[in-house]
């Protein structure tokens, strides 16, 4: 019986991962696979990834989307989970106001991103309508969210959309488990609001904050599905993240060992970065005394 | 510096299934540097009062006075009152240090001061070699010292400590009894502290408030509450073994009055002004409360005497318990432990008439 799930698994995962490191030392492509027939090339195809501009280009992409989508995310997300446990304080308000900002993480990502493309139009989305309408635009003046400059911004916007709500969760739920004693004893000894958000609230959130963010970062690192049905990565590839050039490369353009090129890289990148948070929530657990 | 007054203050928290009134009418006045217990078995109302006191609980009725002044409408800061928790509730991300100065920190005193302040608390709860710490290395005992600490580094009108020596154990509870009695009397501060445990608070208080189902039972200090206690529950309460309670029938002849227990043999003799106001209220029968401590087998001049059958004799280092029957009732006495009578023996023991305390068969309360 356990044979099973572990044939599923060497089929999905082991066989797939050892063909992907083999092709990613040989010239394979649509034709030489169709012939049954590739070259070992060596190191040329991650030589081709790391000299590429295209790839490079895609870093500062994801440098920005990083910064500006996951961390402004987890700001906001943590704002709005400390005015709701400050500001509401009847049971049922709370859980209606949450469900209600949690609708948006309902709806699948590529449904989402159409959407917000729809939204986001130049010539008659409601983002810009509603820009005129309040004055910030004039007459026939649009913003066109769809340009080099803008596409990678509009895809922030939609993804901060549906994603705030994550960190927002946790953040309120761990909130809500900070001991009630503490916060009586600081106003007893007669700590003002700012005071005990700065000295007392945030620092003890700190790792639910950090553990928020781990879990963003790792959904961002592998975003895709907006930039498919969005901005298919343009303007002039002005919106790209690696993992889509890595799609793009093998699955649309068929360039195989190129592709897994793409891929390793991608996951040499993840491992050192996951290698760096799993120090990370090992010293938040020691901390904690969860662990030794 | 405060003069703490209760009047008439009620605690109603409401709930679906009808409003609790956890704190009922209680009148309280606490004197200015006077140390004061609230004690009680838990849910009696005793952590409502005291929250009510810091601030911490809406006051449903009544006024909350300090030095006169109402302070209903104030919060714990501008009441000035210091707080020590029985959950510690010390700030986790801070050291030791750093939660002793907070209370001095958001009140903007500068760094030097801070530093010496925290230096001369921790002196004295001798907490010095765990200043570095974090509350999450620290036991139970040293939590609940650092807690205190952090309320004894204020200087404010009113110290209110929560049941502060319930993690500690036996024998730093003993030493920190002493520290405490030590504070107050160089403080000389009011403080209020609140504890289920009697020998606390006997030991601790100038004056005990003991507490029962959400209202005031007595006020009083030790003698008082011991010698004379209002109603059959401060008599039970206070003492440990808890006093007996035996129902007597009266038996009057104009000059002696015995109060026959019900069911058995032997009898009781108070003593002349206790006849005499059973006589007055024209009482057929009473609850007699004898405490164990005061049934001796030593026999003094003038002391009276009962026999009752040994059922246990249970030893207990310093004294021994004795389980006695004496036809269908059942009381105990504490004897030496030299006290060899075993069971099934007889007995014979003294008591002195004024010992005999007695309570009214309906309303519980005490007869003097």
């Amino acid at each position: 019986m356990v044979g099973i799930p572990i044939l599923v698994i060497v089929l999905i995962v082991i066989y797939p991962t050892i063909w992907m490191f083999y092709h990613a030392f040989h010239d394979t492509n649509m034709m030489s696979l169709f012939r049954q027939d590739w070259q070992p090339v060596g190191f040329q195809n991650f030589e081709a990834v790391l000299t590429s501009e295209r790839f490079r280009n895609s870093l500062w992409h994801l440098a920005i989307y990083l910064t500006f989508g996951a961390c402004l995310q987890v700001v906001l997300g943590t704002i709005l989970a400390l005015i709701l446990y400050e500001s509401v304080k009847t049971g049922w308000m709370r859980v209606v106001l949450l469900i209600i900002m949690v609708l948006p993480m309902m709806l699948p990502p590529s449904i989402t991103g159409i959407l917000w493309r729809f939204l986001l139009q130049a010539s008659n989305g409601a983002v810009n309508h509603i820009l005129l309408n309040v004055g910030i635009l004039e007459g026939t003046e649009r913003i066109d969210w769809f340009s080099v400059d803008l596409s990678l911004w509009s895809l922030v916007i939609a993804d901060t959309w549906q994603w705030t709500a994550l960190p927002l969760l946790i953040v309120f739920s761990g909130r809500v488990s900070l001991p009630p004693a503490v916060y009586e004893a600081a106003k007893v000894d007669g700590a003002s609001g700012y005071q005990v958000m700065r000295r007392l609230t945030l620092p003890m959130l700190r790792e639910i904050i950090a553990i928020a963010f781990i879990l963003r970062f790792m959904d961002a690192y592998k975003f895709v599905d907006k930039v498919y049905v969005m901005t298919s990565g343009g303007p002039a590839q002005s919106s790209e993240l690696p993992v889509y050039i890595a799609f793009q490369t093998g699955i649309r353009e068929f360039q195989v060992g190129l592709a897994a090129g793409y891929a390793i890289i991608i996951f040499v990148g993840a491992a050192l970065i996951i290698t760096l948070f799993l120090q990370y929530l090992k010293r938040v657990m020691r901390n904690a005394g969860v662990v030794d | 510096m405060a003069r703490v007054t209760l009047d008439k203050v009620n605690k109603i928290y409401p709930s679906r299934h009808g409003d609790v009134h956890a704190v009922q009418d209680l009148d309280l006045a606490i004197e200015d540097g006077e140390f004061v217990a609230l004690l009680g078995p838990s849910g009696c109302g005793k952590t409502s009062t005291l929250r009510m006191i810091v601030g911490l609980e809406a006051i449903s009725g009544g006024v909350i006075a300090f030095d006169g002044q109402p302070v209903n409408d104030q919060t714990p800061e501008q009441r000035n009152v210091a707080m020590a928790f029985e959950t510690y509730a010390l700030y986790p991300t801070f050291t030791v240090a750093q939660n002793l100065a907070f209370p001095l920190e958001v009140k903007g005193v500068d760094k030097a001061t801070r530093d010496e302040k925290v230096a001369e608390v921790a002196r004295l709860l001798r907490i010095e070699p765990i200043l570095d710490s974090f509350p999450r290395q620290l036991s139970g005992g040293q939590q609940q010292r650092v807690s205190l600490g952090r309320a004894l580094i204020r200087d404010p009108a009113v110290f209110i400590l929560d049941e502060v020596m319930s993690h500690l154990d036996a024998h730093l509870k003993f030493q920190m009894l002493f520290e405490l009695k030590r504070i107050h009397q160089t403080l000389e501060r009011t403080i209020v502290y609140v504890t289920h445990d009697q020998m606390e608070a006997l030991a601790l208080a100038d004056r005990v408030a003991v507490m029962s189902d959400a209202k005031l039972q007595q006020f009083g200090d030790r003698d008082t509450l011991y010698d004379r206690p209002a109603n059959t529950f401060v008599a039970g309460f206070i003492g440990e073994p808890p006093t007996n309670f035996l129902e007597a029938e009266v038996r009057d002849d104009g000059t002696t009055m015995r109060l026959t227990i019900r069911d058995a043999s032997a009898a009781f003799v108070p003593d002349g002004p206790r006849a005499a106001a059973i006589r007055d209220q024209g009482l057929r029968t009473v609850i007699v409360g004898i405490r164990p401590q005061n049934l001796h087998v030593r026999h003094d001049e003038g002391d009276e005497q009962i026999t009752a059958t040994v059922e246990i004799n249970e030893y207990q280092g310093e004294h021994s318990i004795l389980s006695l029957r004496d036809g269908a009732a059942e009381f105990r006495a504490m004897v030496p432990p030299s006290v060899k009578t075993g069971e099934g023996e007889t007995i014979d023991l003294s008591y002195r008439s004024r010992d005999v305390m007695v309570f009214h068969p309906e309303t519980e309360v005490f007869i003097s």
